[in-house]
């Protein structure tokens, strides 16, 4: 334990923390981009290191190469870290947000809403007004549609409890799931494999349209996430004490709720349902540097999308044939997490 | 204590009785008379791969019509016959083509596309396909087993050289070979190598990765001086964001590529006359092959017409391996072609007693169905 008897003490501590804090974030920066860099090197078509740094550098004339590496593998990962990055950090701000340790961007029944909305549009054609983009518009749609139908049934006269958020989010969660499960049963096979398919997350169809098309609506999500540090860091203490020391709490709640579902709606249009990121991602770094969302926030982002990476690149590269990444998620993410509920959750929330 | 006794041996006594009596009565062939089978259904068993609108499906027709009706009434009827039969015709097999020949020997082909439902894309003569889709390889199979005049699925055309020749060396990869195993798929397993084809790991253009696409079609384009085509079933799917994963390792390459989504019978000779002329075979080989299809429709068409005239609708009743009726426009044509009602095939799971109400006539599933047939059957019920 370290001993701070006088203010030069407190400040010299402070800088170290900070100092400190800085480096894991760095290094975590760090991380990402050594991880971006050695998994451009893996996929199903065969090319060299040599060949990679000449596409790389522009020398390559190797068009079919030029073509894996830029229109292909960079796009893919690109979509790995920001659907990484945004569900980790939206499963960090609910986790905070209803002091739950088990809450995820799924606990509200985005995940559902969205999963219903894009089988809507692959089962009816629904939203066809899309284009190419029916599938993820409608997905993003019902994310919105779900975070607007939670809400208002929240909402009481003594305005909007978190338990009551969390309840109506299960609520409308279990609803959707239903009326998934009913289309899947009155769909035809063909249109069944692509529901199925779809619920299952993958990054397999992920180029450049797919990354800006969810770059926007995550990076809207992950500012106003970053900007609510602070009041997130307060609100961790006990809603009643931020309220005392003027967070507007209602205002955060609302915020929150509107960055997870552009987070998450962006990250579900173009990837399909994935789960246990959010879950799994904020427990490691919880673990790691404690309860600051300043630390938190942005090693969400990095680990997110390193841990997104490497999923994708097993999920695509081990196996004889390529599994959809949110299926690995949940084999590596149930233990995993079962793990952690039973041996550290006391270090974690209490 | 007597009274206890005598009862006790009394219980024995009915208990071995009753148990005598279940025995016997399980063994006594009566299940055959229980649960769908009290419908005195005729019953038949299809390939799913022949059952969509490829050359084949005249296989799976000749096959259930056989097993319901019998023997056709007339075999000796005749194109001409078919084209008098105006409703006939007008319904099965008018059509129009969805390619057009150019000066320099490439045709306008439409296709389904991503955005606009169609378009029309200038294709070569191709002499290398990568398919991902029984219907590509099974056409090819018709066609060269037409060239030669061999009888489709014969163990003559199975031992012809040129055959062997040309679907080895023209069937360069597409969807998982095992899908062709666990189906036993002949044409392919007995014709195409599995050690010189690419794999692409997959049978839906959905879950396709475009880095073994891309592999596939450059090791394609190493082994040809001429042009490779990608061959992918236009479903919806592909009409929607999947679309660039599939055409970019094409164009990455200078492959072609051609999506049809034929979903009646006179949907099957339009795409059997794209794939031919794309892979070079003559109008007339292609011609062949389409005209045979057609009179062996009209004769089946012919015989149902004599055998149901004035009589009533029957229903029948066609159930995928998941235990749901199917729900697939294709199956329609084909029950309707045959004279039957297809009220029952609405997608949705039909118990014992609502079949024993509808009593359906004729009741269909597929041969890759992993139930008994006492299960499909209910028996358990």
């Amino acid at each position: 334990m370290i001993e701070l008897k006088t203010v030069e003490d407190l400040e010299n501590y402070q800088r170290a923390v900070s100092r400190r804090s800085k480096s894991i974030v760095a290094a975590a920066g760090l991380g990402l981009i050594l991880t971006f860099l050695v998994t451009l090197m893996i996929g199903n078509y065969s090319l060299s290191i040599t060949d990679i740094l000449s596409i790389l550098s522009g020398m390559s004339g190797d068009s079919v190469g030029s073509y894996i590496i830029i229109d292909v593998r960079v796009p893919r990962l690109l979509c790995c870290i920001a659907v990484g990055a945004a569900l980790s950090a939206s499963g960090l701000v609910m986790q905070s947000l209803f002091k739950n340790p088990m809450a995820s961007p799924s606990v509200l029944g985005i995940s559902s809403g969205a999963a219903f909305g894009a089988a809507l549009a692959l089962a009816f054609g629904i939203g066809g007004f899309m284009g190419r983009y029916m599938v993820p518009g409608m997905a993003f749609i019902f994310c919105f549609l779900t975070m607007g139908a939670v809400y208002m049934l929240a909402r009481t006269k003594y305005g909007v409890v978190s338990t009551t958020l969390l309840l109506a989010g299960v609520a409308i969660g279990a609803f959707f799931s239903g009326m998934l499960s009913l289309l899947q049963y009155v769909v035809n096979e063909n249109v069944l494999s692509g529901i199925v398919y779809w619920t299952m997350g993958s990054f397999n169809n992920c180029g450049w349209q797919s990354f800006q098309l969810a770059i926007i609506p995550i990076s809207a999500g992950l500012l106003i996430m970053l900007f609510s540090i602070k009041e997130l860091n307060l609100i961790a203490a006990g809603e009643e004490q931020a309220a005392n020391i003027g967070v507007n709490i209602k205002k955060l709640r609302i915020l929150m709720i509107l960055a997870t579902s552009l987070a998450v709606g962006g990250s579900v249009a173009i990837s399909g349902v994935i789960g246990f990121v959010g879950l799994i991602v904020p427990h490691i770094f919880r673990m790691l540097v404690g309860p600051n969302h300043a630390l938190l926030i942005p090693l969400c982002v990095f680990g997110g999308g390193i841990f997104m990476i490497a999923m994708d690149t097993i999920a695509k590269s081990a196996f004889a044939m390529a599994l959809p990444v949110g299926v690995l998620t949940s084999l590596i993410g149930a233990p995993f997490f079962i793990y952690v509920m039973r041996t550290r959750k006391n270090e974690i929330w209490d | 204590m007597v009274n206890n006794k005598l009862m006790a041996i009394a219980a024995a006594v009915i208990l071995a009785a009753a148990a005598v009596g279940v025995y016997a009565f399980l063994n006594s062939g009566e299940t055959e008379k229980k649960a769908l089978y009290k419908l005195g259904a005729v019953v038949s068993e299809v390939d799913m791969g022949k059952c969509s609108a490829t050359p084949a499906v005249i296989v799976t027709i000749e096959d259930m019509y056989r097993d319901y009706y019998g023997d056709l009434v007339s075999s000796s009827l005749t194109l001409a016959d078919a084209k008098a039969d105006t409703e006939f015709w007008n319904e099965y097999c008018s059509w129009e083509p969805m390619l057009k020949a150019n000066p320099d020997g490439t045709y306008d082909v439409k296709i389904t596309t991503g955005t606009k439902g169609t378009d029309t894309k200038k294709i070569p003569v191709s002499d290398t396909a990568l398919a991902m889709g029984t219907m590509y390889s099974e056409t090819l199979y018709y066609l060269i087993c037409t060239e030669y005049g061999e009888e489709m699925y014969s163990d003559e055309s199975y031992a012809n050289q040129n055959i062997l020749d040309y679907m080895n060396g023209t069937i360069a990869g597409g969807m998982q070979y095992s899908y062709y195993e666990d189906n036993d798929v002949d044409y392919m397993l007995k014709t195409v190598s599995k050690d010189s084809y690419y794999d692409l790991g997959v049978n839906s253009v959905q879950s396709l990765d475009s880095e073994k696409l891309t592999s596939a079609l450059r090791q394609a384009n190493e082994k040809t001086d001429g042009n490779v085509i990608y061959f992918a079933s236009g479903t919806r799917i592909l009409t929607s964001e999947h679309y660039n994963n599939n055409t970019g390792p094409c164009d990455a390459t200078e492959s072609y590529y051609a999506f049809f989504s034929p979903s009646e019978i006179k949907e099957v000779f339009p795409s059997i006359q794209c794939i031919g002329l794309l892979m070079g075979f003559s109008e007339e080989t292609v011609d062949k092959l389409i005209e045979d299809i057609q009179l062996r429709l009209y004769r089946v068409y012919h015989s149902v017409q004599e055998k149901t005239d004035g009589g009533e609708t029957v229903k029948a009743y066609w159930e995928g391996s998941s235990g749901k009726a199917i729900n697939s426009a294709m199956g329609k044509v084909i029950l309707n072609f045959l004279g039957f009602d297809t009220s029952l095939l609405d997608g949705a799971e039909h118990d014992l007693e609502s079949l024993l109400t509808d009593k359906p006539v004729y009741l269909v599933w597929y041969t890759n169905d992993g139930r008994n047939l006492d299960e499909r059957m209910r028996i358990n019920n």
